[in-house]
């Protein structure tokens, strides 16, 4: 174990960042880029310096320039798994590969045209994404570098790729990665998951040109597999948090909408997936009162906030006192609405 | 020393976070005894590859955003082994292919693949 002092137990930074970040560029071998990402991704996240990831450059490229990766996993486990299409390639048959290459597209180009955000880190990060991982497997994940799909087992859930606020919902997870850096636990790890629910859903908004009042308000619409007499109407309910599914299969849609159905158990790291509910709705009562296009001014408010106002450890009175006093910012009518929001779900 | 070349008697799989579903799932357990006999040699052949004894009983994961967490268990009639493992945490493949094969086992005949 590491004897150095200040580091904590099993865990010592003897390189420097910008060595680590050579290598995770700069490497041949893909097992020591990984390596060396994964231990970016760790001092970034236990030092709570933001700067460190701040500053990792993955490449000189012009501001707009978007690089998109897919990778297939073949079933496998290993990532990133076989190159099968690269920036600027026609697409081929493979759905999968397709729809991650797309959406990533699109996840891209919200950020650059909406946000002025060059990619996940700012710095025209590639996008690298691996499918069909795993077998039968139900999920998708951000790994600190990079997306993983899973194809669904065929029986509740379809491919992961299927949905475009899925995809911007992980790619959101590494804009927070870069940015707040909000630890995956408890009430900082449900607001982690609920800015990859905002921006998920207005990614999705925005490429369909919905307003807030049009927009569906749900994250993964198609992915579950639909069956009759129970609802599986998606993976989750901005609008109307533990209504999104209710199937003998599935259970129930656990997310509160308020404060008082706070989820307090431990399960899914202290409820971040479930607790997510409530920041969530305020974030949807705010956009809905105000009116427009979500993204304009409601967006702009959380985006801001994430970027700048939140840390590692923030909680929901954080991000709610952070919003309310950015909303200022856009006026009187957006700062009532952002108060109201908030006060709603009972903060 | 551990003989993982005996029989086990039961698997467990039990799986929770995630991106979709994120409540603990029923633990799934598998009681080998009741296999047909392909099925239980294709057991043991994934439980002898997972090398349950050389695991760590716990993953030491990053908590990486939407990763499946799973636990693993093996018991054989002496002793037992579990492992917990994340998506992403370096684990070895092997012990995706064993909890992937108890969870797909679990499934109605008609809907498995
Ligand atoms: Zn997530």
């Amino acid at each position: 174990m590491c004897q150095h002092d200040g580091c904590p137990p099993h865990v010592c930074f003897i390189i420097p960042p910008h060595m680590m970040e050579h290598v995770a560029t700069h490497s041949p071998d893909p097992t020591m880029r990984r390596r060396a990402m994964r231990n970016l991704y760790h001092q970034g996240r236990i030092r709570g310096m933001r700067e460190s990831m701040n500053q990792f450059a993955f490449a000189g490229l012009a501001t707009g320039t978007k690089r998109r990766t897919i990778y297939d996993a073949k079933h496998g486990g290993d990532l990133p798994g076989t190159l099968v299409r690269s920036e600027g390639q026609a697409a081929g048959k493979d759905v999968a590969v397709n729809e991650a290459y797309d959406y990533a597209g699109k996840t891209y180009d919200f950020y650059m045209q909406v946000l002025k955000r060059n990619s996940v880190d700012n710095k025209g990060m590639r996008l690298d994404s691996t499918v069909h991982y795993s077998t039968d497997y139900d999920n998708a994940f951000w790994n600190g570098q990079q997306m993983v799909y899973g194809d669904g087992d065929g029986h509740l859930f379809d491919r992961f790729t299927k949905c475009l606020d899925v995809i911007g919902h992980e790619l959101t997870h590494g804009v927070t990665q870069f940015t707040a850096g909000l630890d995956y636990s408890s009430q900082s790890g449900a607001l982690n998951e609920s800015f990859s629910d905002v921006f998920g859903s207005l990614i999705k908004q925005q490429a369909a040109g919905d307003t807030a009042a049009k927009a569906d308000w749900l994250i993964g619409e198609g992915l579950l597999i639909p069956k009759a007499g129970t609802n599986r109407t998606a993976l989750r309910s901005l609008k109307a948090p533990g209504t999104a599914y209710d199937d003998p299969d599935l259970g129930k849609d656990p997310q509160p909408a308020t404060m008082k159905d706070y989820y307090s158990g431990s399960d899914d790291n202290y409820g971040v997936h479930i607790n997510s509910g409530i920041p969530n709705h305020a974030f949807y009562l705010a956009a809905t009162k105000i009116g427009g296009k979500a993204w304009e001014v409601a967006g702009a408010i959380w985006y801001e906030v994430l970027t700048t106002r939140l840390q590692l450890w923030s909680e929901f009175k954080d991000a709610a006192a952070a919003t309310r006093e950015v909303a200022q910012k856009h006026g009187a009518a957006a700062g009532t609405a952002v108060d109201d929001a908030w006060k709603a779900v009972g903060l | 020393m551990i003989d993982q070349t005996a029989p086990p008697i039961i698997v467990e799989c039990q799986r929770q976070g995630g991106i979709a579903f994120p409540m603990r799932r029923p633990k799934i357990t598998l009681d080998v005894a009741g296999l047909p006999a392909e099925e239980r040699a294709t057991l043991q052949h994934l439980v002898q590859a997972a090398d349950m004894a050389g695991q760590p009983a716990d993953y030491p994961g990053p908590g990486y955003p939407d990763a499946l967490e799973t636990q693993l268990t093996v018991i054989w009639p002496s002793h037992s082994a579990t492992v917990r493992f994340r998506d992403g945490d370096g684990h070895p493949a092997p012990l995706d292919e064993l909890a992937g094969w108890v969870l797909r086992h679990n499934r109605p005949e008609q809907e498995k693949k």
